[in-house]
């Protein structure tokens, strides 16, 4: 593997299709979506050598690439992959042809620009995951704005203006300071060493000291928290989700909301370890918060899609918690559970949208008796629901576990209220199901709805196959974060120590001028 | 003040389109209407040509006519942004004009005229010279921005821009006497000479009544507040070309003054000004964008986000380093091109539509796609969201003035920005998420209007992608002043 510049090159990849496509017939609309699924199946697979010849016994990062960019202000073209980015990389790779697949037949109008926005959100999402230099992780992270908000605002339902609008304004809002922090880091630590830079691992090595850590901190947070959502920011997640088609909601439920938890741990957590730990009692009872709330209002959704939604937000919530627990187990927890999230809930929105393909409706109410009626479709939302609230055995399960054993490490009240998630989840989603599946058949309507056709069980079958290998096997995941999460949790906890250490010293000195 | 010494090298830009100004309204006057065409294409032509001299004589140093003239790299510069706006100007005007101009040659020797005044005001070592170059480039865009004669409002805003230009280029003027009154000279490289000479003992009375009066006179140009109510009736009623023109180069040809007084003349007060211009900037470009927000015109509505830019181009300015500075200049570029290209698409809209409002623009997007693509790239370059453009200039702007400790300027400058994602969105909103109210009829594009389109539109792309190159040149253009 050495000297290919493979991450580049599944990054990019997506973009050479956007050519093709330019050059291809608007009308031939087949002909472009066989074309922007092949290269997305290509990306998929040209990304799995990442997957296989990464070396799980060294925790920095791997495959790295580096070009001078900009060379006056120290910013360079910085990529690599660690245990902590690989996976969600690889997760992107897998859910793109899968959404290219779903909308099918979902998109029928300008369905050329359709799939040019998949592709180029497809590489911002990529580059976001990779990038180790702070501009270029920000050019990428408001890359993957411009196609999402035409992916919202173009295919996007009845009130699709309003939503894209809301997603992109509060992106913006908490990118925008962001980019003032990553400013002020750049110059504070230049100005201390010398080196002018937006590398990453450089910074890694250079932690302000609190006072100046505490406000970058709440920049960074404050824009990732708007992605993951946490609650009270999650506001836009609702009206994004209900009115972005199918494979927007895919992508934005399966990745653009781990963009969110990722940017905390590699670099809200990772840059300011001290701000951190000063307001974990802060994030910790957002999450908790966002956990139950979300499941709560999940309950009384009388809309699917809207109900699966607000289960993000309970289930962003628990992954948050996993993350501040700051022990191994919630850390990989809340990692696996990104992935597990990204699955189920990527699958549910695609049965969601099936079914509104079918029945242009998705209220509950609508529904109920569909099990004797469409039998596969039956079978695999059964267990695509079960995934979602953490059965034994499937994916779910694993991520809940490791976030739930690491909370209760740091901390047992926290567990015990986040392990309420377990109990809502199962309650709404059961009732969920109950309620479209089973019961009798009130509308005349739901007698003459069609099964899975072959296309729709084949993007099926690779995500459920997934829910098993992850559920069964999880340790062939667990250890390739092993040693990056080590690493990282060294680092922080470096850092934490040392300043209590400071203090103390501080404190024997007055105590000993007196 | 030494010999005489004339040197025609650093006029040679402005000769030449001079030269072709003259030769167009030859030409023009000789020609029949009906087969005007290809003057702006001559006009293109003298402009690049300029522009060929100026590139080589980029990197010299050309002190002439008795020390007022100098040419340097921070002239040559501003000398290609000006020639840039001009030559995509021209070569847009095309098919906009045609049949509503009846004389176009007077149209384009115009351009031509006001671009060889803006190239006098940056290269002036001399108030005199400088306030020949502004009255030079002013009169000749009053009389552009008129120039539809059988449309009222572009009557109007000739009529208010030269009665509000007027008063600006006069109040200039008396604080251009102000100081002649203290240093006794209008040269700008003596006033630096003998500036502590003069104020060894604090700054005087007229000093400081002068550089305020020329100040303002600036802001005027600039379009900042407090003076920048005239601009968006008067972008509204010139002729879309004429208004990408005043929104790009003037607004560039009125920074270079910025630079020129400002860092060479009066650089001992320019301290005093840092925190004014830091007020000054916040209020433009929080005004600008909020009001730009009400807006239902797309030309109106990007009149007051042309104040909202002068506004983070002033908080580079404010920044006073290498980097701030050189970011103005970077961003002057950069919205040069974006600008010119997302009033060319209004102005081929505007042609099929004869009309700038939001609504007429429903449902575009797909049926042009071509214009619709350019458009998202322009808009989303004006919002400063990468890889474009704006976003570089934006960031090469927020770094400066962090570097000078300017944090809080910083914060209102990216909210600011992200406020303006509402509105330049909303364009795209009308043109690909709502439906066509009317039929689409085709719209007339001329071979030159797609050159300059696809020039503007690689232009932002490549400067965004590949930013360093640029400004290196930019930073070290001002770097004289460090």
């Amino acid at each position: 593997m050495q000297g290919i510049p493979i991450i580049s090159i599944v990054t990019f990849f997506p973009l050479l299709g956007v050519l093709i496509l330019f050059m291809i017939n608007k009308e031939n609309e087949r002909v472009l979506k066989g074309v922007a699924f092949v290269i997305a199946l290509i990306d998929f697979i040209i990304s799995l050598p990442v997957l296989f010849y990464f070396n799980e016994n060294t925790p920095g990062f791997q495959f790295t690439e580096m070009y001078v960019w900009i060379e006056r202000l120290g910013i360079s073209y910085f990529v690599g992959i660690d245990g902590i980015s690989l996976l969600l990389f690889v997760l992107t790779t897998f859910l793109v042809p899968i959404c290219i697949l779903c909308s099918w037949t979902y998109i029928h109008k300008n369905v050329r620009e359709f799939l040019i926005c998949m592709l180029v959100l497809e590489t911002g999402m990529l580059g976001a995951f990779v990038a180790l230099d702070l501009f270029l992780f920000y050019v990428f992270w408001e890359l993957m704005l411009i196609p999402m908000y035409f992916i919202i605002g173009v295919w996007g339902g009845q009130r699709r203006i309003y939503a894209a609008i809301k997603f992109v304004l509060y992106t913006l809002f908490g990118s925008v300071l962001m980019l003032v922090a990553i400013l002020v880091l750049y110059f504070y630590v230049g100005s201390k060493t010398g080196d002018y830079t937006f590398n990453l691992l450089k910074l890694y090595e250079n932690i302000p000291p609190y006072e100046v850590q505490i406000w970058l901190f709440a920049a960074f947070a404050l824009s990732f928290a708007i992605k993951v959502p946490m609650f009270p920011l999650h506001t836009w997640l609702p009206d994004a989700h209900v009115e972005a088609p199918t494979a927007g909601s895919v992508i934005l439920a399966g990745v653009l909301l781990k963009m969110g938890t990722y940017g905390f741990i590699r670099f809200a957590m990772g840059l300011f370890p001290n701000a951190t730990q000063a307001s974990i009692p802060f994030f910790v009872a957002l999450s908790i918060i966002g956990i139950i709330y979300g499941a709560l209002v999940a309950m009384m959704q009388p809309d699917v899609k809207k109900l699966v939604a607000y289960s993000s937000v309970s289930h962003l919530g628990a992954v948050m918690l996993g993350l501040f627990s700051l022990n191994r187990e919630g850390i990989e927890g809340g990692i696996y559970q990104m992935l597990n999230h990204g699955l189920s809930t990527g699958a549910l929105f695609i049965m969601i949208g099936m079914l509104y393909e079918r029945r242009h409706t998705r209220l509950i109410a609508d529904f109920g008796g569909l099990t004797k009626q469409i039998p596969v479709f039956a079978a695999f939302f059964m267990v695509v629901t079960l995934s979602s609230i953490g059965l034994p055995g499937l994916n779910g399960f694993i991520g809940e576990f490791l976030i739930f054993a690491g909370a209760f490490k740091a901390n047992t009240l926290w567990a015990v209220l986040g392990v309420t998630s377990v109990i809502l989840s199962a309650a709404y989603m059961l009732w969920m199901f109950q309620r479209v599946m089973y019961g009798p058949i009130v509308h005349e309507e739901n007698k003459k709805i069609k099964d899975l056709n072959l296309r729709e069980i084949m993007t099926m079958v690779p995500i459920v196959i997934m829910f098993f290998v992850m559920g069964l096997y999880p340790n062939y995941f667990l250890r390739k974060m092993h040693l990056s999460v080590n690493e990282f949790l060294n680092r922080y906890n470096k850092h934490v120590t040392m300043s209590i250490e400071n203090k103390n010293i501080v404190n024997e000195q007055v105590k000993g001028g007196k | 003040m030494g010999e005489l010494n004339i040197n025609f090298w650093s006029i040679a830009p402005q000769l030449v389109l001079i030269c072709f100004g003259f030769l167009l309204m030859l030409i023009g006057g000789y020609t029949k209407v009906s087969k005007s065409g290809y003057l702006g294409q001559i006009s293109a032509l003298g402009i690049a040509l300029a522009f060929m001299v100026n590139i080589y004589l980029f990197g010299s140093r050309k002190l002439g006519f008795s020390n007022i003239i100098l040419f340097d790299e921070l002239v040559g510069i501003f000398n290609a942004i000006f020639f840039v706006s001009g030559f995509l100007v021209c070569l847009l005007s095309d098919n906009y004009i045609e049949g509503k101009i009846k004389h176009t040659g007077e149209y384009y020797a115009l351009i031509l005229f006001a671009i060889a005044g803006m190239s006098f005001m940056v290269s002036a070592l001399d108030f005199l010279i400088l306030f020949l170059g502004l009255e030079m480039m002013s009169l000749s865009i009053y009389v552009l921005a008129g120039l539809f004669k059988q449309s009222e409002r572009s009557i109007e805003s000739a009529m208010k821009y030269f009665l509000l230009g007027s008063f600006s280029t006069a109040i200039f003027l008396l604080g251009v006497a102000f100081l002649y009154g203290a240093f006794g000279t209008t040269n700008f490289a003596y006033m630096l000479q003998h500036f502590t000479k003069y104020f060894m003992d604090g700054k005087s009375l007229p000093l400081l009544m002068g550089s305020a009066l020329v100040f303002s006179g600036i802001v005027f140009k600039i379009a900042a507040v407090p003076f920048h109510m005239w601009t968006p009736d008067v972008y509204e009623g010139a002729p879309t070309t004429v208004t990408a023109f005043m929104a790009t180069a003037v607004k560039a040809a009125a920074f270079s003054m910025l630079f020129r007084v400002y860092l060479l003349g009066l650089r001992g007060v320019v301290v005093d000004y840092a925190g004014i211009i830091a007020y000054l900037a916040v209020f433009t470009m929080t005004l600008g964008n909020l009001s730009a927000l009400a807006q239902k015109s797309v030309k109106r509505m990007l009149a007051y986000s042309s104040i909202a830019h002068a506004g983070y181009l002033l908080v580079g300015f404010t920044s006073l380093n290498q980097i701030g500075l050189g970011a103005v200049i970077f961003y002057l570029i950069s919205y040069a091109l974006m600008n010119i290209g997302a009033f060319a698409i209004i102005s081929f809209f505007e042609k099929e539509t004869h009309s700038t409002e939001l609504n007429h623009l429903s449902g575009k997007g797909f049926k042009h796609p071509f214009l619709g693509f350019m458009m998202v790239i322009f808009m989303f370059s004006l919002a400063g969201v990468p890889p474009t453009s704006g976003f570089a200039g934006k960031f090469y702007i927020f770094t400066g003035a962090i570097q000078s400790g300017y944090v809080s300027l910083a914060i209102i400058g990216v909210l600011n920005s992200a406020i303006s994602a509402y509105y330049y969105l909303r364009v795209l909103v009308y043109m690909y998420f709502k439906d066509a109210e009317e039929p689409i009829s085709n719209i007339n594009i001329s071979a030159p209007q797609v050159v300059a389109i696809l020039i503007s539109a690689i232009g932002v792309l490549n400067i965004g992608v590949l930013p360093g190159k640029l400004f290196d040149l930019t930073i070290k253009s001002v770097s004289f002043l460090f």
